[in-house]
């Protein structure tokens, strides 16, 4: 019965996880950027939540979509004015500069916010019910399905929509892509802004079930590039079964050598990835 | 627009009909300036044939009248509008569509979705494109069979007639078409002709590179000869054909 509540655990994380990572996934894809603001994102919608709810008893799932705007438009500005400079330099030019960024960010979050831990608690953050033994926390299946959501909105946003087609052609052939007239500049800032405005909703997914401080944005950002790497790069359905993995490698992992070792199991896993499976669980090379 | 009117030539054209018209266009990419002095007409409904060999910057004169490629001098004035400092997206918007050499679909994406693409520009919901799809596929009916599949599984033929079919949707006045034959069979060319005739009586005006000159010279009307990014002769398409220099550098004869 254990490994069976662990499995539904390991499921209903890894739900939340694939939210966490495919904003990372898209903007890595598309734009071939390490964007290490990516933990930032999540970490001020996270606040965005636990300010509305310390302070207006807002609760955090109808402070989500507020987040995910938010943020998008945060996203979109910062590609608009800053990344899209240097996007014709190489790679480690955005990443550096996503670094500075991200060094500003969360410094003047700890200025204002201190690095204190965070929690929202809601009324019914205790409810939980069982099937047939197993435990399913009740915010933890919310996380998970709103996850899933989530994921599956970009999924449909990218097949379906002018805008997500208009992403693709510029990730397959942007001079292609310009003779259509498409305008490269804001789809990268569209993109980026989509991938924040993901971050943001994820961090607001996250404080409702998790503590937040300033300084969890490096968690994030480390566990959305394992997920991604081991789901294989720049796809929608790679960061699920990426979040899927990690998921199920924590929570088995703190079961056979302690919750120490948690991070650096999810690690271990995304070198064995490497070694074996270079591109990926599902890899294929970027959006198609 | 003083150096168009007083610029020789021909003078079957009136100015009123005039389309496109380029005067002393340089231009090339980053330290390579690839055009000296381009002057180039195509009047509303024409179909012209720029020929010449490679790297004489035909290519990029193309690209340079459709934004890709940024213009150093000169200047281009498209249905009585300079073009000057246009982003490539408002030139598509303003009706001129390219349909870029080596065809450049979007491989990984099905037929449609590439046909919805060269709609973008219009900025119309895909509902509202539903009708202009139907216009292309009535030109290039396999287009419609095979509309699911993905554009970079299918033949060069196909594919070309999709590049073209692309173009069209943006619904341009004028479509500029960059080796159009390259790589292809001959009934293949032929059929690609054929299509193109039918889409200049519709009044699309066609300006096309190829390196087939005789196929360039039967489709077009008139024709350009670039050399070293300059026009070295131009002319009707019966002129060039007689003309000795075109027969002993471009046919062998």
């Amino acid at each position: 019965m254990i490994y069976l509540q662990i499995l539904v655990n390991s499921v209903l994380l890894g739900g939340m996880y694939a939210a966490i990572a495919v904003g990372f996934s898209l903007v890595w894809g598309v734009m071939n950027i390490l964007n290490i603001l990516h933990g930032t994102f999540l970490m001020l919608g996270g606040y965005i939540t636990f300010w509305l709810f310390h302070l207006y008893g807002v609760d955090p799932f109808l402070s989500l979509p507020l987040s995910a705007v938010a943020m998008f438009f945060l996203g979109y500005f910062i590609q608009l004015g800053i990344i899209n400079q240097v996007i014709r330099a190489s790679f480690f030019m955005t990443l550096v500069l996503t670094f500075g960024l991200e060094l500003i960010g969360v410094k003047m979050a700890l200025f204002f916010w201190t690095g204190d831990y965070r929690s929202v608690q809601t009324e019914y953050a205790g409810y939980s019910f069982q099937v047939g033994g197993v435990v399913i926390p009740l915010v933890r299946l919310a996380l998970f399905g709103l996850g899933l959501l989530l994921t599956g909105g970009l999924f449909w946003f990218m097949a379906v929509t002018r805008t997500g087609r208009a992403i693709r052609a510029v990730r397959i052939d942007l001079e292609a892509a310009q003779l259509m007239g498409v305008n490269p500049a804001k789809i990268y800032a569209t993109t980026y802004g989509i991938s924040a405005g993901l971050a943001g909703a994820a961090g607001a997914l996250v404080s409702a079930g998790f503590a937040i401080s300033p300084v969890t944005d490096v968690e994030f950002l480390a566990k959305s590039f394992v997920i991604c790497v081991v789901g294989g790069l720049g796809n929608i359905t790679g960061a699920l079964a990426g979040g899927l993995v990690l998921g199920l490698v924590e929570n088995f992992g703190a079961l056979y050598f302690g919750p120490g070792l948690q991070n650096a199991l999810g690690y271990a896993v995304l070198l064995l990835v490497l070694f074996i499976r270079p591109s990926g669980l599902l890899g294929r090379a970027g959006y198609h | 627009m003083s150096r168009g009117e007083t610029r020789g030539g021909y003078t079957t054209v009136s100015a009123n009909d005039v389309l496109l018209s380029v005067t002393g266009l340089e231009g090339g990419y980053d330290q390579v300036q690839i055009l000296w002095g381009v002057d180039l007409e195509v009047s509303a409904g024409e179909m012209v044939a720029i020929i010449g060999s490679n790297g004489a910057g035909k290519t990029t004169f193309l690209k340079t009248i459709s934004g890709v490629v940024p213009s150093r001098a000169g200047t281009i004035v498209f249905d009585g509008i300079a073009l000057e400092g246009a982003t490539a997206k408002e030139i598509v918007e303003r009706g001129i569509s390219h349909v870029p050499e080596g065809r450049r679909l979007f491989g990984p994406m099905n037929i449609e979705e590439n046909l919805l693409m060269g709609g973008y520009a219009r900025g119309l919901k895909d509902h509202e494109l539903a009708a202009d799809l139907e216009r292309v596929y009535g030109i290039f009916p396999i287009l419609k069979e095979r509309r699911k599949q993905l554009a970079g599984s299918m033949s060069g033929g196909e594919q070309q007639m999709c590049a073209i079919a692309r173009g069209l949707m943006a619904r341009p006045r004028l479509l500029l078409i960059d080796e159009l034959s390259l790589g292809l069979a001959p009934r293949l060319v032929e059929q690609l002709c054929a299509n193109l005739v039918e889409i200049n009586r519709e009044g699309v005006a066609i300006l096309v590179v190829e390196q087939d000159v005789l196929t360039a010279l039967d489709l077009a009307e008139r024709g350009y000869v670039f050399e070293s990014g300059r026009i070295a002769m131009s002319g009707t398409s019966d002129e060039l054909i007689a003309n000795q220099e075109v027969k002993r550098t471009y046919l062998g004869i």
